[in-house]
């Protein structure tokens, strides 16, 4: 069984932006980029989980690309089932370095395509890190 | 530290289309850019449960499916991974282990899958894998 050390963690909010809200801003096959997140930045990140937003299709339809500072992919299309504490019965582990949260996306991918408005919270990723110095920077 | 699990540093969801299911089929790996020149150390199958759908819009293997279906691999020209069970690549199906592998520089357009029963699987659905790899260099 693998024990992650959660020396510090982070979790970002996977949600859909814009302000229209009478409307659909994300559609199945759209890449939906993630906020800044600075506190990885230089760092490195061992673990990595995934809450599913209320109200959106089931996690087997998400999948997360993450890139580094240069654009190349460190993780391309990962199932965000497999960051789901329970359904692997234990969570991948990563040696993940130089993450850029906003070269980094969010799809859904489904035969047919579904359309969430503005503020749709899809989901909330949490990155673990070995770093910490007793401040949250 | 001892662990069972890879560690991931990078990691690419690769698919298969398996067409007309038919038995004794072999299905090859089509090249990908992304995996030309690396060294796998870990190697996920999913399955509809895990991934429901694929980006080329097929439906993926079921679980059960999954057991109909045998992974060979080939460094150059050897088959050193031969006839592996997919079924077993799948995490869920063996407490969440991820197979790991000794660093193989594979050969995708010489790897290929075996269907060994037509049982649970139907027409033009796909296999998704992950594959765990670093990047070797040039």
């Amino acid at each position: 069984m693998n024990v992650l050390i959660n020396k510090r963690s982070q979790t970002l909010d996977v949600i859909t932006q814009g302000d229209d809200t009478g409307s659909q801003i994300y559609y199945t096959g759209m890449r939906l980029y993630f906020n800044p997140l600075p506190f990885i930045s230089n760092k490195t990140v061992n673990g990595l989980i995934w809450e599913q937003g209320p109200f959106t299709n089931g996690p087997e339809y998400w999948y997360i690309t993450l890139k580094n500072t240069k654009n190349q992919n460190l993780l391309y299309r990962y199932p965000v089932s497999y960051l789901i504490t329970g359904t692997t019965e234990r969570l991948p582990l990563f040696l993940l370095e130089n993450i850029d949260t906003q070269k980094s996306y969010a799809e859904e991918i489904k035969a047919t395509a579904s359309g969430y408005p503005p503020n749709t919270l899809i989901g909330r990723l949490t990155f673990l890190t070995n770093y910490g110095n007793g401040n949250n920077s | 530290m001892i662990t069972t699990q890879p560690i991931a540093k990078r990691t690419y969801l690769f698919e298969v289309q398996l067409g007309t299911i038919a038995l004794q089929k072999k299905v090859n790996l089509v090249w990908n850019s992304e995996l030309d020149n690396i060294a796998m150390y870990g190697l996920v199958a999913t399955s509809a449960t895990q991934t429901a759908a694929s980006p080329s819009a097929n439906a993926v293997v079921s679980n059960a499916g999954l057991a109909s279906l045998l992974l060979t691999l080939s460094v150059g020209d050897d088959e050193q991974i031969y006839n592996y069970p997919i079924y077993n690549l799948n995490p869920a199906n063996v407490s969440g282990m991820i197979q790991m592998f000794d660093n193989k520089k594979v050969n995708i357009p010489k790897s290929y899958i075996t269907i060994i029963s037509i049982s649970n699987l139907n027409n033009n659905e796909s296999v998704m894998f992950n594959f765990i790899f670093e990047r070797l260099a040039k």
